[in-house]
């Protein structure tokens, strides 16, 4: 019964969908009173608005409580769901496939149509048109994703006869990160959805101000911040569940959440641009219109299944297509507004703003980011392409994404570092040379000093002097503590990757307990002894690890996980962390795999031990620039109040 | 009059120049980034492709020039096989850890070389797609009976994907299976 009635609170949310993305716009034409009052934020907007996201949520909880209470009946539970399964991840399983995805896509552009709906200044008693309009767009592309979900991959679909048990969810799926990871990277994906909505709704209105600037950098950079703590967490899964020993693939499913992201940051240097100069318009509208149409795109990627990926999820072909027409509509009609309102636009003749300005830093930094994004997008779909005209299946190697983005990369870290040097509307070449003739040479030290002491590799190296460069760019930054902090996040992020990619060490090796394997790189050895192997029992699965002695006070466990239900082998890797390394090891087995009864001896193992330099710092980049992020959010005035008591 | 023309004439030779340079740059990073692209593709192939690409190499006499071009492509370069992993053939060196087994697409069988960590959903019976290279083939025909495998072309694999999980196959070889007809079915 539940499961109906969660169906039937979504075809509510649909009908009110329909109802804010039409009615509002015809309380914007007319003058009488009725009008008036369709367009008031308290009597019509805000109501529905919130009864919309309420219904979703709804429908939502329906479909976790389905999930909590193994109701098998329900088709979605018993795909994806298992009585034994531990409540986070019954609860985490609603959002790890296809229709429950869609639901909390569905579920995340409502509330962004609530928080549209209240974010008016209080001081103002009537809504701005362009509030009550970017909530009627909002409305509609909230519509179009709830008739997709309901026509196309419903949720609610039940299943006859009903089974004992479910089929489970994919074990590899079974970490904490997962269970909001997800949700995360589609308060980011959609959050990008209401500055959509606002620059539409501005270019409709025809009003490209600073209302509508500040009201877009709010949606963008908050989308950015869940965006970047989405990668981030899904990096850290793979590096700490799927025991790759890496944390980023260049794998499509990746690639479809980074140009988005890649985007939102070049669209948020524009939206500054334009709020504190007036210049780089253009850029800026077209930048946040492409980014939700990337991070829809992503979407249609990943959910679509059309792409060889070892993330590959569902494969419908009919689905995808929809999808791809969604997204090809709300894109086309986007883009030709733009291109109509462009050209109707009174150019007023500016004068070209000087290079060596901020605003000119932040050009060259728009452009290169547009560039990265486009050379991601161009190697993310030339497969699909290729195989279209040739019928050969192919895959872009990840060399080709560090040969390609590298360049771009160091020039936009190089404009980051002459920043502090830099101010709007002005050029001071004596400033930039000042700073540059006490940064550079340090930076150009550091370079060398880990080339030669801690054994780096030359491009290791060069990608060490241009981290700090721009870190040292980015503390001398002042001012603005936001943007300072995501700047140290990124130059740290630089450094950190590349010492634990460029410098890390491997080796693979069979052992027997009491075994030793040693990792040498240049003086520093790490010496790990195999001290037993034993098997052990979990909530939904056997495990069989084995203990490593790596010096006297810390061991490693790493461990193979036999699920229950399915039988499906998960390796779990063990990592000793420091600040200035990590230790990660994964063990196999050839049990079980093969027929032959002579490999299934248990005293020997295949160890796999890697020691990658400065992984921490990865993880601290990232946090720092999601950190600089928020820090951002948080409005000027605030905060200076806040620091001065 | 004289000054101003030249100065136009500066002007516009100015504009050219900066044109063509930048034109220049554009077509000098266009074609870098298209031979970056065009050097890291990764072919997807089946042992049937790899056996036929061989046998031209090995007899390149007899048949002149039929899929010369696809050997040159696949030999020597970074590939992805694909294929079932043959019952049985999953061997493991004990001092190095080395594993081989064999692949096939219900045609012709590929041997395969890894140093390195089975993927947890690795099976004999199963679907699985390798990363690597194929081993030249010897220059003289007699050494090629001392192989372990008999006659088998051999891969040497970087990295092993298997299924990704238990309804799934890797999505390359489903595709290229059902392309040959070799498709039967979620084992």
């Amino acid at each position: 019964m539940s499961i109906e009635i969660g169906h039937y609170a979504l075809v509510l949310a649909l009908c009110i969908a329909i109802a804010l993305a039409t009615l509002l716009p015809l309380g914007l034409l007319g003058k009488n009173a009725f009008c008036r009052h369709l367009t008031a934020t308290s009597s019509l907007a805000r109501p529905l608005a919130s009864a919309m996201f309420i219904l979703c949520l709804f429908a939502s909880a329906m479909l976790i409580r389905a999930f909590l209470l193994s109701d098998f009946s329900a088709l979605l539970v018993w795909q994806n769901s298992h009585s034994s399964k531990p409540m986070l991840y019954k609860f985490a399983a609603m959002w790890g496939n296809h229709e429950g995805s869609m639901l909390l896509w569905v579920l995340v552009l409502s509330l962004f149509a609530m928080l549209i709906a209240f974010f008016t200044k209080s001081q103002h008693a009537k809504q701005s048109p362009l509030t009550t309009l970017t909530l009627s767009i909002q409305s509609a592309i909230c519509a179009l994703f709830l008739a997709f979900t309901l026509f196309f991959s419903n949720p609610f679909a039940r299943a006859y006869p009903v089974a004992a048990d479910g089929m489970g969810l994919n074990p590899i799926l079974q970490h904490p990160a997962l269970a909001i990871h997800p949700p995360l990277l589609y308060l980011g994906y959609v959050g990008l959805s209401a500055a959509f909505s606002t620059t539409i709704a501005a270019l409709i209105l025809n009003n490209i101000s600073n209302e509508w600037a500040r009201a877009t950098r709010f949606w963008t950079l908050l989308a950015w911040v869940f965006l970047a703590a989405g990668i981030t967490l899904g990096a850290w899964w793979a590096y700490e569940e799927l025991g790759w020993g890496g944390f980023w693939f260049w794998d499509p499913v990746e690639n479809a959440s980074l140009m988005p992201w890649l985007l939102a940051t070049a669209a948020l240097h524009a939206l500054m641009s334009f709020i504190k100069t007036a210049r780089i318009r253009a850029w800026a509208i077209l930048l946040v219109l492409l980014a939700f149409s990337a991070s829809m795109l992503g979407t249609f990627l990943v959910r679509s299944g059309i792409l060889v990926s070892v993330h590959s999820f569902a494969s419908d072909p009919l689905r995808g297509i929809v999808i791809l027409l969604c997204v090809t509509i709300v894109t086309a009609s986007a883009l030709a507004l733009f291109a109509w309102r462009k050209n109707t636009e009174n150019s007023t003749n500016l004068k070209p703003f000087p290079l060596l300005s901020r605003e000119g830093a932040q050009f060259i930094n728009i452009l290169l980011l547009s560039c990265c994004c486009a050379l991601v997008m161009l190697a993310t779909l030339y497969p699909l392409f290729f195989e279209f005209f040739t019928k050969r299946s192919i895959a872009i190697g990840p060399p080709y994404y560090t040969a390609v983005l590298t360049p771009f990369f160091l020039v936009i870290v190089t404009a980051l570092g002459i920043l502090p040097a830099l101010g709007w509307r002005r050029s001071s070449r004596k400033q930039i040379i000042r700073h540059a003739s006490i940064v550079a040479p340090i930076a150009t030290g550091s370079g060398i000093a880990v080339f030669l002491v801690a054994n780096y590799s030359a491009s290791a190296a060069i990608a060490v002097a241009f981290g700090i460069w721009a870190l040292i760019g980015a503390a001398r930054t002042k001012g603005a503590p936001g943007v300072a902090c995501a700047h140290a996040g990124i130059a740290i992020l630089l450094i950190a990757c590349a010492s634990a990619s460029l410098n890390d060490v491997e080796k693979f090796r069979t052992m027997r307990v009491g075994n030793t394997i040693t990792l040498n790189k240049g003086t520093s050895s790490t010496k790990l002894e195999l001290k037993n192997i034993f098997t052990k029992q979990g909530s939904n699965y056997n495990e069989l690890g084995a203990r490593f002695q790596l010096n006297s006070k810390n061991t490693l466990t790493p461990a193979i996980r036999t699920y229950i239900p399915s039988g499906i082998k998960t390796t779990e890797a063990s990592i000793n962390r420091t600040i200035l390394r990590d230790i990660y090891v994964t063990i196999a087995t050839l049990d079980e795999r093969s027929s032959d009864s002579s490999t299934k001896n248990r005293d020997t193992i295949s160890v796999r031990v890697r020691k990658k330099p400065l992984m921490f710092w990865v993880w601290a980049g990232a946090a720092i620039t999601i950190f600089g992020g928020i820090l951002s959010l948080i409005p000027r005035n605030l905060l200076k109040r806040r620091l001065q008591q | 009059m004289k000054i101003t023309t030249r100065k136009i004439t500066t002007r516009m030779a100015r504009r050219i120049v900066a044109l063509v340079m930048l034109i220049t740059l554009l077509v000098a990073g266009i074609t870098l980034i298209l031979s970056a692209l065009r050097q890291n593709i990764v072919f997807f192939l089946v042992p049937s492709d790899i056996v036929a690409a061989h046998i031209t190499d090995t007899t390149s006499a007899a048949s002149e020039h039929t899929d010369k071009n696809a050997r040159k492509k696949y030999i020597g370069r970074r590939v992805r096989i694909g294929g079932l992993v043959v019952e049985g053939s999953l061997e493991q060196d004990k001092d190095s850890g080395e594993v081989q087994f064999i692949i096939s697409d219900g045609k012709a069988q590929v041997s395969v070389r890894y140093l390195g960590l089975l993927p947890d959903l690795f099976r004999e019976g199963q679907g699985i797609v390798a990363i690597g290279e194929i081993i030249p083939p010897p220059t003289s025909a007699t050494t090629s009976s001392t192989k372990s495998h008999g006659e088998l072309v051999e891969f040497r694999a970087e990295q092993v994907l298997a299924k990704h999980d238990e309804y799934y196959m890797p999505r390359g070889l489903e595709k290229e299976l059902k392309k040959k007809n070799l498709w039967q079915g979620n084992p």
